[in-house]
Formats: structure tokens, C-alpha cells, sequence
């Protein structure tokens, strides 16, 4: 987190700006540290607002809120520190209900709480929780010293402290994202505050946006780990025994190449057949891997109901895939990855004659091999997963406090029966047993027992282990699906029928989309997407010097979560003529909102309030993956290995280290700049210029995207000044923005042109493109470039241009508005 | 001064954090290396089980080797250990460098809480690991103080972590500028940059100038001038990789171990090492995966902990190569530990009470055990000075071991370090 190292930065002076109308919303002003001089008077208000809240009712509200594990209580709160007045009046009626309670509670004292101890006798927070009860019997509502400020961290109105990019910039940036296009000059003098929302819509579609939405999905759900040659998909089917026809595309290949071997084939043959048989595997991995991102992208542009990627009664598959589940899908081309179409598997699993029950995602089998399961387990795993992606329900993180230890040691079915383990499993283990029918690796019923009743093995009926389990007898008994010894199958108050077990993932699937956690879970799901980050956490730390701050940015989030999922679920996000649970409409409105657009302040910020507002708006890094994209949408190409034009050294060579995962070991993005990354960045800014301009001045000028109407005889004279300059302005527009090109930066650049020219003439360098200046290791004066000498092209430069050109282009490529979004 | 107003002053006058940074020359100034300890860290990620490892327990209910094997012990040594995996080699070659901690209550069985707290010595969250504040507090200044491998990694904003992947293309990294795609034993004597080094100077200073230009609009929002201040100090970094060209080896060591098992730990550690020898580095995080045995788990556990001490051999054998082996101070810990029992699958689930072991060569406070546990594996309460057990004592948990490692690098009063007090109980590990 990058959190404290604002702390102390360059003060800030005002400057006018507004937001968009639905962020415009005056509230409370000035920020003040909840530290304040207890001695002081305060009003009940200030005294919950400034202390209580951020001490203990924020920690409260984690359970204790509307849509959280708590909801059902009798002691729900409104989970904003500005809902003071509420606060007071939620807890005084429950205290009177419930005499000693609330204290009681927070100390888990001689009654049960889930939450388990939060405080202890004689803390601070104690003599808090105590003063703040007392004050039911004795409220102050008014002091005579008002020097002491109600604290203001308020989020909505933190919010309006940040101006938003205007209408062009935000579509240039959404269309970078989405897209990975960058727009004509045309398309944004097009854009308008009133078509804004269209014609970002408009960008949803296409390869790239395809490519966004599985990065954003795979952000989440790490399936991508299949695709890898260490970590196949293959291998995660578990074989023909599952899958008869897992082999039916490669064998064959195979078979090809073995044959050749043993025929002594020519190499060239031989090497024909070994590729196949890698293509075959990688797309193959590859398509396994992708599969229930496919299924996002698929519900997604197509518009349809969210819920679908849990709902969907189908499997997404290409041809590789096709060949593999014998799903029956026939595509135009054979051999074309990228054709995908819904499909079910039978025959392909086990030689059934019906379809397996898919259940979206959540049966898909590398979701379930991805969040594998064991036979003590029991799915829990992936009941947890399933809270956190779908329902943005994190179980784990009930688990940020001690467990009290007799507890963690309980032998006596814990799970079940301890309250301290209940807080979780109560939650946890009804979706647990929803997914029954599968077993550990992610196969359909895989297990096979001894029938007491037919008095043979058999197999295909359930996923229970035999080993521990059903060979006991009891509690099991002959035919049933789920354990005994836990809790009864469902979601929250909902116990799904018997006449479901056959389809319990179906159930389950419904139940989610059914319910109201299902918005704020998929706002959530896509949030890192959009920008770049997780939503940021509860502070639990009261005693830290900026926990007041770090409060403020969380709940900013919370609200702006909140809006998002209420119009996705209400059909009012986005253009809001698409109905409800449409992802391109929730995508919208989330670009729409500050934490994309925020890029200035509207006025001084106190330090409190810059950090509270941290992590709000412009400023995001891009991912290698968005990196690339933009390079291509700016200069027209990637950057290309210096003897294949086919390798592309951002996303094979340097992924890693510029901040990309591989969805196994390395599951978090790099959210901020390091030196490793810098010098990547130094590296392709450096090897990539001299193709790009070489390649543009010798271009016809209609098909140039940087130099058009330059060529190598405009030198920085009295003629050349202006038409260097003219372009230096379209570059800095193209790479940087519109905004950047100003009078500053272009003479900026073109001093810097000027310079390079300048030092190469007074040096005598050469004019060659590509030149060993002489033998020495490592050269000052060597200069690498790429040339064609055999056909006419350019390999020298009379006038000492194109050379600064590179230079320049380095400048450019290299900027902050290039990295970051 | 109330703590907390304490506290709050150092965040006022930023102490708590970097403030901007200010523009370097084109010649960045050369730092200077970093030469004090070099603090690893080798996660066993899943939970390991230490009753197998150097808390045996040879009830046969707990480990079936007990039905044949007993715990082993090393002359002159307090050190005992399992007859299992490697454990006969690994001690026997290592318990003179070892502070076994055992006892260790990490206060839960979830794998998320369990990592950050065995790593931050928090169960919550926004505590930064022990390798983050080393790498603050002794290496403020440099480019890779803080390695990561993709393990817990929380910095808390005090510090950066790198992550180390694919080594094979670091060198084109470490000098941006340089054409090294030819073979430069073969006849082409190849041009050997992109930008001539007068150019790529210009270039240099160019974008210095446009990073103050946007340093200095006071319109930006917090995040942008984040942002900005981050690109300006990874570029300063950027230019102070050059040592590693000295270190970094020639060839990677074989990602298969000795037995044939794939192995990340190897080129973590060789990795690693490289950059410190470098200059470049205060704190490394290895991991190894493969300790989460619900099923199977003898065997599967065995070779996991097979894994992890090949691992550790090479770290310490190339150490020594190095000539560093006297700096290598080594942190080894996992989740949690494991269920003194086997589950119906013959695997064991997760059990909260764990170990770590501290290692360093010529220590006198090495070759000893700290922390006690029952026969069923419970952490027992001891004297926090006589480190007996004691009724009225104290059960060991992970934020004693991560202030051990504070005392350890000599940061522990260190503003950062109080900024993030653990408020442990001083343990004698030491004495």
C-alpha cells in the first residue's frame, strides 16, 4: 500500500471544479483526528462520530449491517460514521431491550458472540464502549465549548473535493481500457457530456474488450493457472476415465509424429508433426483454462442477465475443448481457437446418455479444480470462493481476530457444534454441501462404494469417499449424497429441498442470483478491473496514527459500492435502458464515477482528507497486458523480439517482471511502480524507436500514424521550426493527451530534438542508422538498429534527424501518461 | 505525550513514510551497497507439520512413524527432530546455526490469518512483514531492498517489494540501453547500444525535467502525485542496478532438485542472493508450495519438507560460495501447523500451534530450543527470562518471533518499528 507515503507531500492550492451531478452532493467539510482532548465536551453526535465509531462501531458494522453475517440480529447499524445520530438511537433501543448486552457482547462475556471477544476489561476502547452506553441515561446535546469540530472525514463529501476528467478525457481513457484503441481525432471532438454514456457503451465490444473482461475475470478467479505447461488442464481432467475422449484431438497427432520417427521422416516432417502436437496441447490447456471466463465474457456481451455465469445450463468450448468434453459443438474452422460456442457434456463424461447438471462457473471443471476440495474440506473451499466472488462475502475475514485455542482444539465436530467455529461454518457449510456431486478434483460423482442393496461395487452415484467415510456405514447410509454430520444444504435462511440433489449447484446458482448480495458481490467481482485495486479494507488497527483516514477511504468505497450495486440491481445503471444485472451498464457507471474520472482537486486538501482520497481516481498503473494494448493502439506495434516479429517481449519476456501473475504462485498484480518495472520500461522505450521511426518515414504519409507530413529534410531551421513543432504537438496529443499538448511540453520536446541534433552534429556521429563505432565491448558512441539494407530503405540520415526522432520517441514512450491511466 | 499523539506527530512530519522525492542529476549518485545481514525468509506455504519436523511427537496417534521410529536427538544439542523426510541430514548439518522456536499459538486455523500472522506477527490486517521493515529501516535507499516470490508481501506503504521472475532476461533489465541479442563468442562484433550514451543522457535528463514539470502542477489528485512520485523513484532505482551484473550468474541453476523434484526454491535463493551480494538487498521472501496435506499426508508432507531442506542446503551452500554466508540470517515458518492426528483420508487438517526456526552461523544464542509443547502438541505457557515452563508464564505466538527478528536486525526501536508495535513481551531467545 502506498497508503503513508503521502503523508507530508507537496501542498496543494485551490482550484475551482464540480463533478457530475450525482457526486455533487454538499455535505460536512472539515476533517479532525478522532485523537481529540477527552477532557473536552462533546456532543453525543461528535463524541460517536469522532470516537466511538471509528473505535468500535466501524469494527461493529463488519457483522452488524444490513446486507452482513449479522443482518438478522437485533442490532443492525447503518455502516457510515455519518449516520451517527442513528447509531445512537439502533443501540439505545437495543440496550434497552437488552439490558448490559452490548458491552457484554463486545467482551463475549458470559454470552455467545460470533464475533467472538473484540474487547477487553479496563481498555480504552472498554471505558468508550461504557461512556458511550451511559450517555443513553445522560445524552449531551449541547456544549458550550464549539471549538470541538463533529469529525468531517466525511466520505460523500470527501468525494466532491476531486474534479473529474472531462468528457473527452474520460472517453480517451475508457477507450484505452476497454478497447485498447485510441480514438480519432473525429470520435472525440464527437463527444459531449450528453453522449458520453453511449459512446463509452459503444467501446464494449470486440477482441480487446473481450481480453479486458477475462483479465478482470481471471483477476478474480485465477483459472488461467490451467493454461500453463507446468500446471496443464489436461492433467487436472484427470484422465480418460473421466473423459473418454480427453485424448481424441492429440493421440492422433501423436500417433503422426511416432509414425514419422520411426519412418526416419525427413526433420522437416518430423517438425511438422511435433508442432502440431504442442499446438494441439497449448490451445488445448489454453481452452480449458479459459473456459468459464469465456462463459463472463460470453453473458456479458451478449447483454445478458449477470446471474447467467452461475445459471448458465451450458459450457463454453472451442474446438479443442469440443474435442475433449465430445460435447458436440461443430465450428467453421477446426482448428481456430478463438470460435467458441455454448455446448453440455454427456457422452463425454463417464459415456453418459444425459447432460451433466452445469451450474455456470461454479461447475465448471477448472473453477473446481482451481478451489480443489479433500475429503475433510468438504468443499469448503469453495463455499468460501463462492461468498467471495459472487456474493462479496469475504468468510476469511471473520477470521482476522484470535480464536479462542480450546476452540481451534475441539475434536467433537467443531464446525458444528462450537459457536466460536459456527460464526464461519454456520455460513460456510450449507453451500459446502451444495456442491455434492462433485468430488475433490472437480469430477462429477466420481466415488464408487459397496452397495449393501444390490450387494456389488458401484460407482457414478456420489462424490462421498469410500476410505473414512461410507465405508463406516454409519452415519452414512446407502444412497446419500452429503455428509451427515454437517449442516443441512442451502444459503443463508434457505435449505434446499431433496428434490434439488440432483441439481444442488443449480439451486445453489439460483439462490445467489436471488439474492440482494448477488449486486454489491458482482460490483466487487469487477472492481479491480476497472481500477486497478481492491476495494480497500476496514482498518482494524484503532490506535494507528492514520486510522481515521484509512476509515474515511474505506467507507468512500463502501458508497460508492453501494450506488453501483443498487442501480445495477434496480436496471438505472448506465444508460439505464437495458434492464437489470447488465455488466456493461454496471461497467458504465463505474467509469462514470470518480474513482475513474477523479483527476484534480477542487480545493486545498487538509493532509487527512489527501489521504483519505488516496487511491480515488486517475493514476492507476496499467497492467502489462493494458500496456501492450496501448503501445500497439499508439505506435502500431508491439514490442517485437529484435529476430522474430512475432514475439512479443512485454507479454513473454518481461511479464513477470513488470508486474503480471501467473494465476498460481503470483496471484497479485504489482499496483505500483518498482525499479525492475522502470527499467523495463526503459528497455522497450530504447529498442522500439528505431523500427517505429524508421518504418514511419518510410511509409507512404496516408499510412503513418506519428510523422505524417514530415520527412527526413525537416530540420529545426527557420523553415523546418514550426512543422517540427506541429508535429511534436501531434505526438504529445497521441501518446500523452490533448491536455499535455501545450506550448510547455512541445518546446519541451523540441528543445530536447534540437539537443539531440545538436550534440550528434557537434560529435561528428555518424549517419548511419546502425553502426559499431569501433571494436570496443560496449561502445559510447554504437548505435543498433534494424535496417534493410537489400531492399531501397532508409539506413542513413544526411540530416541528423531520424536519430533524434528515436530519441524524442524514447522521451515520449516512456512518460507517466503512457503507464499509468 | 499520550502514544498517540506521539504517533501522529511522526505521521506529521513524515517520518512515518517517504516524502517526494526529489529530482536526481542524470547521473544518479552511485549508492552505497548494502553489506549489514541479509535477512531470508522461507515460507512453507500450507501448513507444515513441525510434529514431523523439530516438535516431534512420537505417538503413533500423532505420526505413524512413531510406531516404528523414535524421536532422534544430536549430541551436545538440545535439538531433537522426527525420523522423517531429511530431518537426519538437514539437523545433523544445521543444528549448530538453529534457534528452534516451538509452541508458537498462531490463533487460528484459516490459512489467511494464519500467513499474515506468522508473517507480520498481526492476525489483522495492515501490519507489514519483518522483510518489509528491514528493508525500510536499513535499505530506504535502494532499488530491490525487498524482494518478494509471490508469498505474503504486506508492505504497509513503508517500503516496495520486487518480484523476482523469469532471471533469464534480468541482464537486458540491468543495462536497458544495451543490444544483447548476439552471441558474443561469434563473429559479429555487434553495435552494443540503442542510444549513444551522449543521446540517451539528453534523454535522461528529458524526462527528469518533464517528471518535475508534472511534480510541480498543484492541481493533481493525491493519487496522481502518488503515482508520479512512485515512476520518478523507480527510475532513480532503476539506474543502481548496474552491480547486478557482477553477481547475477551465468547460468541458473536447474529448477529440478537433486531428486528430480521441481523446485522454485533453488533459483529464489540463487537469485537472491545475487542481489545482495549486489549491494542491492536487505530482505528476500522465499516459498515453497505443497505443505497443505488433507490427504495423503505422509507422503505428500515428506516431500514437501524433502523440498524445503534441499532448498535450504543450496541457499546455505551457495551462500558460502559467495563468501556471505556469515551475513545470511534465515526466518522459517508456515501457516500453522498440523492436526495431532490423521484425518479418514490419512491426511491431517490444520492445528494452530507452530513453529519457527531462526538460523545464523556463529551465533551464540543458536543451537538451542525455545517454546515448549505438550505430548498431544498444546502450546505450554513459559517464563518469558528463564524460558521454563511456568503456570504463570506466557504461550509464544508470532509476534514474539517478528520482534526476535527486530532485536535481531537492531531495528527495533526504530520509528517504523514503534509505528508498528507488536507490543510483545520481551522474550529471551537471545540471552
Amino acid at each position: 500500500m502506498a497508503f503513508l507515503r503521502w503523508i507530508g507531500l507537496i501542498p496543494l492550492v485551490f482550484v475551482i471544479g464540480c463533478g457530475p451531478k450525482e457526486y455533487d452532493t454538499p455535505l460536512a467539510t472539515e476533517g479532525v483526528d478522532t485523537r481529540i482532548d477527552e477532557s473536552s465536551c462533546q456532543t453525543d453526535i461528535q463524541f460517536v462520530a469522532n470516537q466511538v465509531w471509528p473505535r468500535i462501531l466501524s469494527q461493529c458494522t463488519a457483522c452488524h449491517n444490513a446486507q452482513g453475517l449479522a443482518a438478522n440480529t437485533d442490532y443492525v447499524l447503518q455502516n457510515l460514521r455519518s449516520e451517527a445520530q442513528d447509531h445512537i438511537d439502533v443501540s439505545q433501543t437495543y440496550e434497552d431491550q437488552n439490558p448490559g448486552l452490548i458491552l457484554n457482547k463486545a467482551m463475549a462475556l458470559g454470552v455467545t458472540h460470533g464475533g467472538g471477544s473484540l474487547i477487553t476489561e479496563g481498555s480504552d476502547n472498554h471505558d468508550l464502549l461504557t461512556q458511550f452506553i451511559d450517555r443513553f441515561e445522560n445524552p449531551i446535546t449541547e456544549c458550550d465549548d464549539t471549538s470541538i469540530p463533529t469529525s468531517t472525514l466525511d466520505a460523500r463529501a470527501l468525494s466532491t473535493r476531486l474534479q473529474l476528467f472531462p468528457p473527452t478525457d474520460t472517453y480517451r481513457q475508457a477507450s484505452i481500457l476497454l478497447a485498447g484503441e485510441l480514438p480519432s481525432d473525429a470520435e472525440l471532438a464527437a463527444i459531449t457530456d450528453s453522449n458520453l454514456k453511449p459512446s463509452i457503451r459503444s467501446l464494449m465490444a470486440g477482441v480487446n474488450f473481450e481480453r479486458f473482461l477475462m483479465e478482470a475475470a481471471n483477476d478474480q478467479l485465477l483459472t488461467l493457472k490451467w493454461a500453463s505447461d507446468r500446471t496443464p488442464g489436461l492433467a487436472a481432467l484427470n484422465g480418460e476415465h473421466f473423459y473418454p475422449q480427453i485424448s481424441s484431438r492429440i493421440q492422433p497427432l501423436e500417433d503422426t509424429l511416432q509414425a514419422a520417427i520411426d519412418a526416419s521422416a525427413s526433420q522437416e516432417t518430423i517438425s511438422a508433426a511435433q508442432q502440431a502436437v504442442w499446438n494441439a496441447r497449448r490451445y488445448s490447456n489454453v481452452a480449458l483454462a479459459e473456459e468459464p471466463l469465456r462463459l463472463i465474457s460470453h453473458v456479458v456481451q451478449n447483454e445478458r442477465h449477470y446471474g447467467e455465469v452461475l445459471t448458465a445450463d451450458y459450457i463454453m468450448v472451442n474446438p479443442y475443448s469440443n474435442d475433449i468434453f465430445a460435447a458436440g459443438a461443430s465450428f467453421t474452422d477446426n482448428l481456430d481457437p478463438d470460435e467458441w460456442k455454448p455446448a453440455s457434456i454427456s457422452s463425454g463424461y463417464r459415456n453418459r446418455t444425459d447432460s451433466l447438471p452445469h451450474a455456470g462457473i461454479l461447475s465448471s471443471p477448472m473453477f473446481l479444480a482451481r478451489y480443489p476440495s479433500t475429503d475433510t474440506n468438504r468443499n469448503r473451499a469453495r463455499a468460501r470462493w463462492t461468498y467471495y466472488f459472487f456474493l462479496g462475502v469475504d468468510i476469511e475475514g471473520l477470521a482476522t481476530r484470535p480464536m479462542n485455542s480450546d476452540s481451534l482444539m475441539d475434536v467433537d465436530n467443531p464446525t458444528l457444534n462450537n459457536p466460536d467455529c459456527a460464526v464461519c461454518h454456520v455460513l460456510m457449510d450449507p453451500v459446502a454441501g451444495t456442491f455434492q456431486n462433485w468430488g475433490n478434483d472437480g469430477q462429477f460423482r466420481d466415488q464408487c462404494g459397496w452397495s449393501a442393496i444390490e450387494e456389488e461395487w458401484v460407482c457414478d452415484r456420489d462424490a462421498l469417499p469410500w476410505t473414512g467415510y461410507k465405508e463406516f456405514g454409519s452415519p452414512y447410509q446407502e444412497g446419500d449424497l452429503w455428509y451427515r454430520d454437517m449442516r443441512a444444504l442451502g444459503l443463508a435462511n434457505n435449505v434446499m429441498p431433496a428434490s434439488e440433489n440432483n441439481n444442488s449447484l443449480r439451486w445453489l446458482s439460483q439462490q445467489i442470483v436471488a439474492d440482494t448480495r448477488f449486486s454489491e458481490g458482482t460490483v466487487r467481482f469487477w472492481f479491480k478491473g476497472l481500477f486497478g485495486r481492491e476495494p480497500l479494507p476496514l482498518p482494524t488497527n484503532s490506535s494507528a496514527a492514520d486510522f481515521n483516514e484509512r476509515l474515511a477511504a474505506h467507507e468512500l468505497d463502501k458508497i460508492f459500492i453501494s450506488d453501483f450495486a443498487t442501480a445495477f440491481e434496480n436496471g438505472t445503471a448506465g444508460t439505464a435502458q437495458n434492464g437489470s444485472h447488465n455488466v456493461k451498464d454496471l461497467l458504465l457507471d463505474m467509469l462514470m464515477s470518480p474513482l475513474f474520472r477523479a483527476q484534480a482537486i477542487t480545493t486545498e486538501l487538509s493532509s487527512a482528507e489527501n489521504t483519505a482520497l488516496y487511491q480515488i481516481g486517475s493514476g492507476r498503473l496499467l497492467t502489462p497486458e493494458q500496456l501492450n494494448r496501448k503501445l500497439i493502439a499508439l505506435t502500431g506495434r508491439i514490442w517485437q523480439g529484435t529476430w522474430s516479429t512475432e514475439q512479443n517481449q512485454l507479454i513473454e519476456n518481461f511479464y513477470g517482471f513488470y508486474g503480471g501473475i501467473d494465476s498460481d504462485g503470483v496471484t497479485d498484480r504489482s499496483e505500483e511502480m518498482n525499479a525492475l518495472m522502470a527499467t523495463v520500461i526503459e528497455r522497450y522505450s530504447n529498442e522500439m524507436v528505431c523500427s517505429i521511426v524508421i518504418g514511419e518515414f518510410e511509409a507512404d504519409d496516408q499510412d503513418r500514424l506519428l510523422f505524417s507530413g514530415l520527412t527526413a529534410d525537416d530540420i529545426p531551421d527557420a523553415t523546418g521550426e514550426s512543422k517540427i513543432k506541429n508535429t511534436l504537438e501531434h505526438l504529445i496529443s497521441r501518446l500523452w493527451s490533448a491536455n499535455d499538448a501545450n506550448t510547455t511540453e512541445v518546446n519541451a520536446a523540441y528543445d530536447l530534438f534540437v539537443a539531440l541534433r545538436n550534440e550528434r552534429i557537434n560529435n561528428n556521429a555518424t549517419i548511419y542508422l546502425s553502426t559499431n563505432a569501433d571494436s570496443e565491448a560496449n561502445d559510447d558512441h554504437d548505435e543498433f538498429c534494424i535496417l534493410d539494407w537489400e531492399t531501397p530503405g532508409i539506413t542513413n540520415d544526411s540530416n541528423q534527424v531520424l536519430r533524434p526522432w528515436m530519441g524524442v520517441l524514447s522521451y515520449l514512450l516512456s512518460d507517466y501518461r503512457v503507464l499509468y491511466l | 505525550m499520550k502514544r498517540r499523539t506521539f504517533l501522529k506527530s511522526l505521521a506529521a512530519a513524515g517520518l512515518c513514510a517517504g516524502n517526494p522525492l526529489m529530482l536526481p542529476s542524470t547521473q544518479a549518485a552511485a549508492i552505497d551497497p548494502y553489506r549489514g545481514k541479509f535477512f531470508v525468509t522461507i515460507t512453507a506455504e500450507g501448513g507444515w507439520d513441525v510434529t514431523s519436523f523439530c516438535d516431534p511427537k512420537p505417538d503413533p496417534i500423532i505420526n505413524h512413524w512413531g510406531t516404528t521410529g523414535s524421536v532422534q536427538t544430536i549430541s551436545n544439542s538440545p535439538i531433537t527432530y522426527a525420523p522423517f523426510a531429511y530431518n537426519s541430514d538437514f539437523f545433523a548439518t544445521h543444528h549448530q546455526n538453529m534457534l528452534v522456536i516451538n509452541g508458537v499459538d498462531c490463533q487460528t486455523n484459516a490459512h489467511e490469518a494464519g500467513t499474515r500472522h506468522t508473517w507480520s506477527g498481526q492476525i489483522g490486517h495492515g501490519f507489514p512483514t519483518f522483510s518489509a521493515l528491514a528493508a525500510a529501516t536499513l535499505g530506504a535507499n535502494l532499488p530491490l531492498a525487498y524482494l518478494s516470490n509471490g508469498g505474503y508481501k504486506e508492505t504497509a506503504g513503508i517500503t516496495k517489494y520486487t518480484l523476482m521472475q523469469d532471471p533469464s532476461s534480468l541482464s537486458k533489465l540491468v543495462f536497458p540501453n544495451r543490444f544483447l541479442d548476439y552471441d558474443p563468442g561469434g563473429a559479429w562484433d555487434a553495435p552494443k547500444q540503442y542510444h549513444r550514451t551522449e543521446a540517451l543522457s539528453l534523454i535522461q535528463q528529458a524526462k527528469l525535467d518533464r517528471l518535475a514539470r508534472l511534480q510541480g502542477n498543484t492541481q493533481l489528485s493525491p493519487k496522481q502525485s502518488i503515482s508520479i512520485n512512485d515512476l520518478l523513484g523507480a527510475r532513480i532505482g532503476a539506474e543502481q542496478l548496474a552491480p547486478l551484473a557482477d553477481t547475477m550468474p551465468d547460468e541458473l541453476i536447474d529448477n529440478l532438485d537433486e531428486d528430480g523434484q521441481w523446485n522454485p526454491l533453488l533459483r529464489q535463493a540463487q537469485i537472491a542472493l545475487a542481489s545482495y551480494e549486489a549491494g542491492l538487498t536487505v530482505a528476500a521472501d522465499l516459498i515453497l508450495w505443497g505443505f497443505d496435506t488433507h490427504s495423503n499426508h505422509d507422503t505428500d508432507q515428506a516431500n514437501a519438507f524433502q523440498r524445503l531442506q534441499r532448498g535450504i542446503n543450496y541457499l546455505w551452500e551457495e551462500a558460502t560460495r559467495r563468501g556471505i554466508d556469515d551475513k545470511l540470517v534465515i526466518l522459517i515458518g508456515s501457516d500453522f501447523g498440523r492436526t495431532p492426528t490423521y484425518n479418514d483420508g490419512d491426511g491431517k487438517d490444520h492445528w494452530p500451534i507452530n513453529s519457527s526456526i531462526i538460523m545464523s552461523k556463529g551465533e551464540s544464542w543458536t543451537n538451542k530450543v525455545v517454546g515448549v509443547t505438550n505430548p498431544a502438541h498444546e502450546a505450554i505457557a513459559i517464563n518469558s527470562q528463564t524460558l521454563a515452563e511456568d503456570d504463570n508464564g506466557l504461550i509464544l505466538k508470532p509476534k514474539h518471533v517478528q520482534q526476535a527478528m527486530r532485536q535481531l536486525a537492531g531495528i527495533q526501536d526504530h520509528v517504523l518499528c514503534q509505528q508498528f508495535n507488536l507490543e510483545a513481551e520481551n522474550i529471551n531467545f537471545f540471552g
